[in-house]
């Protein structure tokens, strides 16, 4: 009896421990757990109901349909991060004030100089087009001072982190305008269908993604760039083309977060839209075990992180947790979650688990 | 006839350059002109303060006054810096609409020491009485009673009250929000939620109030401390099927009282907006009128400021605002 069990159990093992060392497992137990959490406080949580909104039409409601909408930009900006994160080992922090000037450029051509104006001046795929346009050359911008000038990342961007929504404010030549009810159909719901568009939106750039990363070998070059430029020079792939490239992925993703984020409440105040982005979807690929020094870059982490990241903001929203108190809350949970990705903890964790088998190293990691 | 079209074009243009220097001479030959330094907070953060900077701007140009304004950009030290750059320049008076309410104490002793009135709009600094000449400032306090005091009149069968928080820390949010604290500790009414939103914006409410929706949290009153805030939180109400509004279930109150909110107050989607008063330019020329006349003036006189009301308010009271 007792040997039979131990067969199960040795049997068991074998199918956990690949999944216990998957590179993912860490970033979405954290996830359930905080899910879990949740659900133990608000035996509700789960539920999905369908309502009506107040027109009539069919709508979803319910915690998991809010966090996986309200995390679309994070989401989509994660993405981009990562590409930068490994290639040019440093990180973007303009994507706030970029999502800004992508906001105004959007706001800009749907209402023209009106305030209240009671009809789009232009049709909502030319703003859309005009936005994404904005946001790439953002991180062309970035992307060359990065690339050509070999400014190190962090201060190449600071510029448009200083001076992004002052230009978005400019881009809206001074005006707060909101655009009529029909551009809302694509930071909320299309009539009668009742899933939010957002969650669409990030279902299709996840595979765009997916796709891009299997028919090219962009990922490789990425990851082959953020672990030795000269190496990689050497074998024939151009660094600074490369580290170009993720900056502008970037400005797509910060183009598409910004018209999204836009259409949310058909208005844009530059000076406070998406406050602290930057930080959360940095956070987002740390989270996902991408090393923030480069080297790796394992995009499912980087949005399962995002996702995580958008649970817990949900999370202190519904359990009313006090103003005051948020921010450490968040940071006690955050540095819990970053401390156990650490080698030192992971190797504590891998010799129970796994006796003494040598840690794979970060920068083998595939997306 | 194109030619006599270019030529009549020319001649305006050499007409209106002349007119353009014969202005420029007489001003030149006034020496004595009142110049007024004017510490700003960000040039269009929110369309209260592109109403407000308007309004300095334009009653300073109406008086004849130089102004010389600065924008802090949302730094708080760069202000302070500032303000006291400002005093070195001399100039005769120093207007200052602070980021944050406390740190001001050294500005206003340069001030102090070197002859300039120091008048405080907006918020209300933390400096003692002797320190600064005159104020004009809102009373967010008062601001969030007037809410609570028509909140009482509703008589509402129990209230469960959501608070929308303005930026943590501000003088608004802070003085808002303890009026509401206060209100529903002396009346028994419950807060199932009170948390402050980043930046006042308009989607984080949204958010939240979905969050509030889906999780099952029942609540009858929005209290939102700004009026995108307020509108963010109908979106989301809207959303999900809550009737809100003068015939609907959730009582909606919103402040600063910009015109398109009100145009919601008549429309009976918002049913309270407490209006906090922008137009600051024609009360701080008439304190400085009186000062260069030596009249003896109030230090401590709040802006008054009015409630619109969803079933008091009428279309001439929004077409006589400015903002």
């Amino acid at each position: 009896m007792t040997k039979k069990n131990e067969k199960a159990g040795n049997d068991l093992m074998k199918h956990i421990k690949p999944v216990i060392r998957h590179r993912l497992f860490i970033p979405i137990v954290f996830l359930i757990f905080l899910l879990l959490i949740n659900i133990f406080i608000k035996p509700g949580f789960l539920k999905i109901g369908l309502g009506k909104d107040i027109n009539g039409n069919p709508v979803l409601i319910g915690n998991i349909i809010n966090i996986l909408n309200n995390s679309t930009e994070l989401v989509i900006l994660a993405i981009g991060m990562s590409f930068v994160t490994a290639c040019s080992r440093g990180q973007d922090i303009s994507v706030g004030s970029t999502i800004a000037i992508v906001g105004g450029v959007v706001m800009r051509v749907l209402c023209g100089n009106e305030t209240q104006p009671t009809e789009l001046k232009a049709p909502v795929i030319v703003a859309f087009i005009l936005g994404c346009l904005a946001g790439m050359l953002c991180g062309a911008f970035n992307g060359i001072l990065v690339s050509r000038f070999n400014i190190q990342p962090m201060v190449a961007t600071l510029i448009l982190f200083t001076a992004g929504r002052s230009l978005g404010s400019m881009a809206m030549g001074g005006l707060k305008p909101k655009a009529v009810a029909s551009f809302s159909y694509y930071g909320n719901f299309f009539p009668g269908f009742p899933i939010p568009t957002p969650i669409l939106i990030t279902a299709a750039v996840i595979i765009i993604t997916c796709i891009a990363m299997k028919k090219t070998n962009l990922g490789l070059y990425t990851r082959a760039v953020g672990i030795n430029d000269k190496s990689s020079r050497l074998n024939g792939i151009e660094p600074s083309r490369i580290k170009f490239m993720s900056y502008v992925i970037m400005g797509l993703c910060v183009g598409i977060a910004g018209f999204i984020q836009a259409s949310r409440v058909q208005t844009v105040n530059p000076y406070t839209i998406v406050p602290g982005i930057e930080m959360d979807a940095i956070l987002a690929v740390a989270l996902g075990g991408n090393s923030l020094g480069g080297g790796s870059l394992n995009l499912p982490g980087s949005i399962v992180g995002a996702y995580t990241i958008q649970t817990l903001t949900s999370m202190l929203t519904t359990l009313n947790v006090n103003t005051n108190a948020i921010p450490v809350f968040k940071a006690v949970i955050i540095i819990v979650l970053v401390a156990i990705q650490t080698p030192a903890v992971k190797r504590l964790f891998g010799r129970k688990t796994q006796a003494a088998k040598p840690a794979l190293g970060g920068g083998k990691e595939s997306a | 006839m194109k030619k006599l079209f270019s030529a009549v074009l020319v001649l305006m243009l050499v007409l209106s350059l002349a007119a353009c220097g014969k202005k420029s001479e007489t001003t030149g030959k006034e020496d004595k002109k009142i110049t007024v330094g004017v510490v700003q907070t960000n040039a269009n953060e929110s369309d209260w303060r592109t109403a407000n900077t308007n309004s300095i701007n334009k009653a300073f140009e109406e008086a004849g006054f130089e102004t010389k304004m600065v924008f802090g950009e949302g730094d708080h030290a760069k202000q302070i810096s500032q303000a006291q750059q400002l005093i070195q320049e001399e100039v005769d008076y120093l207007v200052v609409l602070g980021l944050q309410s406390a740190g001001w104490e050294d500005v206003a002793k340069a001030a102090k020491e070197a002859g300039i009135p120091f008048i405080m709009a907006d918020r209300k600094l933390d400096l003692p009485e002797d320190l600064y000449t005159a104020m004009v400032c809102s009373d967010f306090e008062a601001e969030g009673k007037k809410a609570v005091d028509w909140l009482k009149k509703q008589n509402l069968p129990s209230y469960k009250i959501v608070v929308l928080g303005g930026d943590t820390g501000s003088s608004a949010q802070l003085g808002r929000s303890k009026a509401i604290e206060e209100g529903a500790a002396a009346n028994g009414w419950e807060i199932v939620f009170n948390q402050n939103m980043k930046g006042w914006d308009e989607n984080l409410a949204k958010q939240a109030v979905a969050d509030l929706i889906a999780s099952g949290t029942e609540f009858n009153v929005i209290y939102a401390e700004n009026d995108n805030m307020a509108r963010g939180a109908c979106d989301a109400m809207s959303a999900a099927g809550i009737t809100y509004g003068k015939n609907g279930d959730v009582k909606v109150i919103a402040f600063d009282a910009n015109k398109w909110a009100l145009e919601k107050v008549l429309a009976g989607e918002f049913n309270l907006d407490v209006e906090c008063n922008p137009l600051h330019g024609p009360r701080i020329v008439k304190l400085i009128k009186q000062l260069e006349a030596g009249e003896k003036i109030e230090k401590n006189v709040y802006v008054e400021e009015e409630v619109f009301d969803c079933d008091t308010i009428t279309r001439e009271m929004i077409d006589a605002r400015s903002y």
